[in-house]
């Protein structure tokens, strides 16, 4: 059990044991200072706390409606929203295209109402790794939802509080630690977002270029930056799953 | 019935296979047990006058105000209700401290924080939990939740109170312990309060009168004594320790189909339904001798160890539960397969009509 518990861990150790190993350590400072690398970083990092924040925004009430509200086709629905969890992210970036681009069914009006254009645009990274990562804080959340008590609710009621005091007082505490693994997981995927971004918003330095499309352009011309670069991910990646993981997935559990 | 007390008289079906009818009254300053086995509907019960649960038809009214009634399109929600609940499991919020879970009640009616804080800590020094104030549910015992519960009920200033089994998570001696402190805190609540239980200990204690709920149906509806010395169904008799049997009085002698039973009481007529207190019947090896005028040979089926209580179930003609002790198993080899003598005085029979 033990021996192939440590075969599993080193599936996990090994790409990192070559990063690692690769890394061009004395011109690391030089190469996370450039342009190419701050520019990608801080897009990296708009987009994934505004995907995880709009994901909390409409995925908690969606959770809420998937767990709570009984309809017929609910299992469809909740299909539709995990695909994307499946779905190639390439494929998703695709529909998002045909959907939210400039004469999409929804792009069009879009633009003509707004003026606003999704595609090749900061807002389409943000869109895209919305897409992506929602699922991750829907799921989280509805299982949540469904595992709680719900007899705490009813107690709640007979002390003379109103639904809204309810889900205020009772409901969204007993969630908490959910919703927080649940951001936890969304940043993750969002921070880490590839396929959808580079079709759907394309790869402009400074506009659409995140950290991972960073790595792949750098892959083909500078091998260094690109390693350099994606340390910077793992390191921005650990910090945060570590942090946190100790504070609330214990909680969870 | 009108003024401050409860009147429930409603039907619910829950499913193809089950429906529960209550009819029940209580007046403010009594308690009434709701008293049955598992499954008998009590639960459903105080969902429905707690208003967690809509009724099929019928009509619940507290205090002259309806709360429940279908036929007039009325249905007042749980959180307008006032009908304060301690639930089986005490359901405790388990991310607020005992002040805040006691605020609770006192908060949900806008009573500003300092002063739902200053009474509830005036509460909970009531209830003897001073310094409690700051603990979390999960570091009280069985005692202290059940408390906090009922104080936390009482907070929120109740029109009445529903107690659903407030004993049965307690251990044995707690148990015997709380059920004297929930009879004072009972008392202190003008009220009418329910108190569901399956546990007869706790309805003949707490309550002043007892329904016997079963399959959804009241079955009977009496003091304790009524109760223990008259029985209506076996799952009352058994309450009460009693045998439990339907025949035919006629002349100081009731027909039971397989044995004539004696009676104390000549005038009866007709059908009735007799108990004998399974401790109040008496085997020997030999044709026992006196004033017992029920007396008869039988063999014994089977032996059931009850702490220091041995049951003992004879076979026919009139197969009876009989209760010894220990002592007298022993010297007199009461085994199953054993041919006894059983006897017991026709005084000692409860008779009622049937």
């Amino acid at each position: 059990m033990i021996a192939l518990g440590v075969v599993g861990l080193s599936v996990f150790v090994i790409p990192l044991v070559g990063l690692v190993g690769r890394v061009p350590w004395s011109d690391l400072p030089e190469i996370l200072t450039t342009d190419l690398v701050i520019d990608a970083f801080r897009l990296s990092m708009i987009a994934s706390v505004s995907a995880t924040a709009i994901s909390c925004v409409l995925g908690i009430p969606l959770a809420f409606v998937l767990a709570r509200v009984e309809f017929p086709g609910r299992g469809v629905v909740r299909a539709i929203v995990l695909l994307p969890l499946v779905l190639p992210p390439v494929v998703g970036g695709a529909a998002l295209l045909f959907a939210l681009g400039r004469r999409g069914v929804v792009g069009e009006p879009l633009n003509s109402l707004t003026g606003l254009v999704l595609p090749f645009s900061t807002w389409g990274v943000i869109v895209a790794a919305t897409f992506v990562a929602m699922p991750f804080l829907v799921i989280t959340v509805e299982g949540a939802l469904r595992t709680m008590d719900r007899r705490f609710e009813r107690a709640a009621a007979t002390l003379g509080a109103s639904r809204w005091t309810v889900l205020r007082r009772i409901t969204l505490p007993a969630i908490v630690p959910s919703v927080v693994a649940g951001m936890v997981l969304t940043w993750a995927r969002a921070f880490g977002e590839f396929g959808a971004t580079v079709t759907f918003a394309g790869n402009l330095q400074g506009r659409t270029q995140t950290l991972p499309l960073a790595v792949f352009v750098a892959l083909e011309s500078d091998r260094d930056a690109a390693i350099a670069v994606s340390l910077l991910m793992v390191v921005v990646s650990l910090i945060v799953l570590i942090a946190l993981s100790d504070r609330w997935w214990g909680r969870v559990s | 019935m009108t003024g401050d007390g409860l009147d429930a008289a409603f039907t619910i079906r829950l499913s193809d296979h089950f429906r529960l009818d209550i009819d029940l009254a209580i007046p403010p300053g009594r308690t009434v047990a709701l008293l049955g086995p598992n499954g008998a509907g009590k639960s459903t019960a105080v969902a429905t006058i707690a208003g967690l649960l809509a009724i099929g038809s019928g009509r619940i009214s507290l205090g002259g105000e309806i709360l429940d009634a279908p036929e007039l399109d009325v249905f007042v929600p749980a959180a307008l209700r006032r009908v304060g609940v301690v639930f089986q499991d005490y359901l405790l919020f388990p991310h607020l401290t005992v002040l805040d879970n006691v605020a609770f009640g006192l908060r949900t009616r806008r009573i500003p924080r300092g002063e739902a804080s200053a009474l509830a800590h005036e509460l909970i020094s009531r209830f003897g939990l001073e310094g409690m104030e700051g603990a979390k549910p999960s570091e009280l015992s069985g005692g202290q939740s059940q408390r906090v519960a009922l104080a936390r009920a009482l907070a929120a200033e109740p029109r009445m109170l529903l107690l659903d089994e407030p004993l049965s998570a307690l251990d044995v001696t707690t148990r015997a312990r709380m059920r004297h402190t929930l009879a004072d805190h009972l008392r202190d609540f003008s009220g009418p309060r329910l108190l569901i239980s399956h546990d007869p200990t706790d309805a003949l204690l707490l309550a002043d009168e007892i329904h016997i709920l079963e399959d959804g149906v009241i079955t009977q509806t009496g003091t304790a004594d009524d109760i223990l010395l008259r029985p209506r169904t076996q799952y009352a008799a058994d309450l009460a320790g009693s045998n439990l049997l339907e025949g035919m009085a006629h002349g100081g002698a009731v027909d039971v189909g397989t044995a004539m039973v004696h009676i104390a009481d000549r005038q009866i007529e007709g059908p009735v339904l007799i108990s004998i207190r399974a401790a109040a019947i008496s085997l020997h090896l030999d044709r026992p001798e006196g004033s017992q005028r029920n007396s008869w040979s039988t063999t014994i089926w089977r032996v059931e160890q009850m702490g220091s209580r041995v049951r003992i179930r004879t076979g026919p003609p009139l197969p009876l539960t009989v209760e010894v002790t220990e002592g007298s198993r022993g010297e007199l080899g009461l085994e199953p397969g054993r041919a006894v003598w059983i006897a017991f005085k026709a005084t000692e029979i409860g008779v009622q009509p049937g």
